[in-house]
């Protein structure tokens, strides 16, 4: 049997809530969740960087905690709430991190951006204040190779404002 | 698409239904919990198990207890639970700190504490604490359960004492009374997310000027991590001074640690490192004996 038999042998239906809206994924529960995400679901918006757990690129919301995708295997879907990157635009209007980030050019060429703007939101969840510190120990998860961490700490403060007001 | 990493999965609502599964398929088996460690084996291929058993659903994530009677903690507790608990934070935050510096966020908050100990890493952070603290497994099989000391569990790199169809199911961290001390330094190039090329954690009992009772564990400087008993034996019964301190970690340095070189450090940096981490960790027990409450 080759890999993709294998794999549709080994399919089921993974009953989950992604991005608000209640869904049945037909998937191998020993995928990881990033390839359901992005190869079942085509929500390319979640990125595979190291695969290892270690950059943090790949980082989604499961159940209000901020995962590595990478690392956490479908079958643990099942009966939770994920939120990726799509789902934080509301009504046409981008999320206050988003915005943020944006705002103080926080994101170069924009490949750890998602996992960057997840952990952000899980990390105001938590802690709707956090001190600096707070936020560059929050965020040693996640790596970024283009524009240095300054400004993503600057995108995280402001978003911290905004979503405050 | 990526490579299947496993043809089966089995979630078991018991220990039991887990236990005969681990039976039934025996070498074809391996079990996950937070997968954090697992994953990445199986991504790389360094084990190849037909089935994997999660035992997430199982009812072993609780702290509870007190440092004086003894504390237990389920084996399926993460990491982020253990960083944030009140219970650890009050009565053992020596453990809260090797929480703390296992991984990221994201890791904390799906890695288990029995996973990091089952890995069997010589650098593991909590075995590291946990057998400075001499604390001893619970581990359920077809058999019955069956109790060991965490510091006769890892036999090598990746290999413990466990047998096929056993399940680690629990924590026991004996009581301590009065006064006592306790220190973790992770030595690490980068200050977080970072594996430690030398990990120190002390136990210390002081009786007066005089330290009663000694507990140095050395990681990531042997196969697994160890006790360096050399270094406890001198100074077990003497009055505390700084003098005892280097001469005892100069010992632990030299006659305790077996040391390699790697990807993380060479052998020679290890050992100097691992001297100076042991007098830090031996005088932050000490300074936290001497003004901790009681």
């Amino acid at each position: 049997m080759g890999h993709g038999e294998r794999r549709e042998k080994m399919k089921r239906d993974i009953h989950c809530t992604i991005n608000g809206r209640k869904m049945t994924v037909f998937a191998d529960p020993c995928a990881t969740v990033l390839d359901v995400l992005r190869d079942v679901l085509h929500l390319t918006g979640t990125k595979e960087g190291c695969g290892t757990g270690d950059c943090g690129a790949c980082t989604i919301l499961w159940n209000g905690k901020a995962v590595n995708s990478c690392l956490l295997l479908a079958n643990r879907m099942e009966g939770a709430e994920v939120w990726t990157i799509e789902g934080l635009m509301k009504n046409g209007k981008l999320h206050p991190i988003q915005e943020a980030f944006i705002a103080e050019g926080a994101t170069q060429c924009g490949f750890c951006t998602p996992g960057f703007i997840l952990r952000t939101k899980a990390l105001l969840d938590e802690n709707p204040r956090p001190t600096e510190e707070e936020i560059v120990m929050g965020l040693v998860g996640n790596i970024c190779r283009c524009t240095g961490y300054k400004a993503i700490v600057a995108a995280v403060k402001s978003a911290a404002k905004k979503i405050k007001r | 698409m990526n490579a299947p990493l496993a043809e089966e999965m089995h979630e078991p609502k018991s220990l039991e239904e887990a236990i005969t599964l681990l039976q039934e398929k025996g070498e074809d088996a391996a079990l996950i919990a937070g997968g954090t460690d697992l994953v990445i084996k199986l991504k790389e291929g360094v084990i190849e198990p037909v089935a994997l058993i999660d035992i997430t659903k199982l009812p072993l994530g609780h702290i509870r207890g007190s440092r004086t009677k003894g504390l237990q903690i389920g084996a399926l507790t993460c990491a982020k639970a253990i960083a944030t608990s009140a219970i650890l934070k009050k009565e053992l935050p020596v453990l809260v700190d090797a929480a703390i510096h296992l991984g990221g966020p994201q890791t904390q908050e799906v890695a288990t504490i029995g996973g990091n100990i089952c890995n069997a890493s010589p650098c593991a952070n909590f075995t590291n604490v946990l057998i400075a603290l001499e604390a001893s497994l619970k581990i359920q099989g077809p058999g019955g359960e069956r109790n060991l000391p965490l510091k006769d569990f890892c036999r090598g790199p990746g290999v413990t004492n466990l047998d096929r169809s056993e399940i680690l199911t629990e924590i026991l961290i004996p009581g301590i009374e009065g006064r006592y001390g306790t220190s973790y330094v992770k030595h690490t190039l980068r200050r977080e997310m970072d594996i430690a090329i030398v990990g120190v954690a002390v136990l210390l009992i002081p009786d007066n000027d005089r330290i009663r009772k000694i507990r140095i564990a050395l990681g990531s400087v042997g196969a697994t991590v160890l006790l360096a008993e050399n270094a406890q034996r001198i100074m077990e019964g003497q009055i505390f001074a700084s003098h005892l301190v280097e001469t005892a970690a100069k010992l632990a340095a030299e006659k305790d640690a077996s040391y390699i070189d790697d990807v993380r450090s060479s052998a020679a940096y290890r050992k100097i490192i691992t001297e100076n981490a042991v007098i830090k960790a031996v005088k932050e027990a000490w300074a936290m004996a001497k003004g901790g409450k009681k």
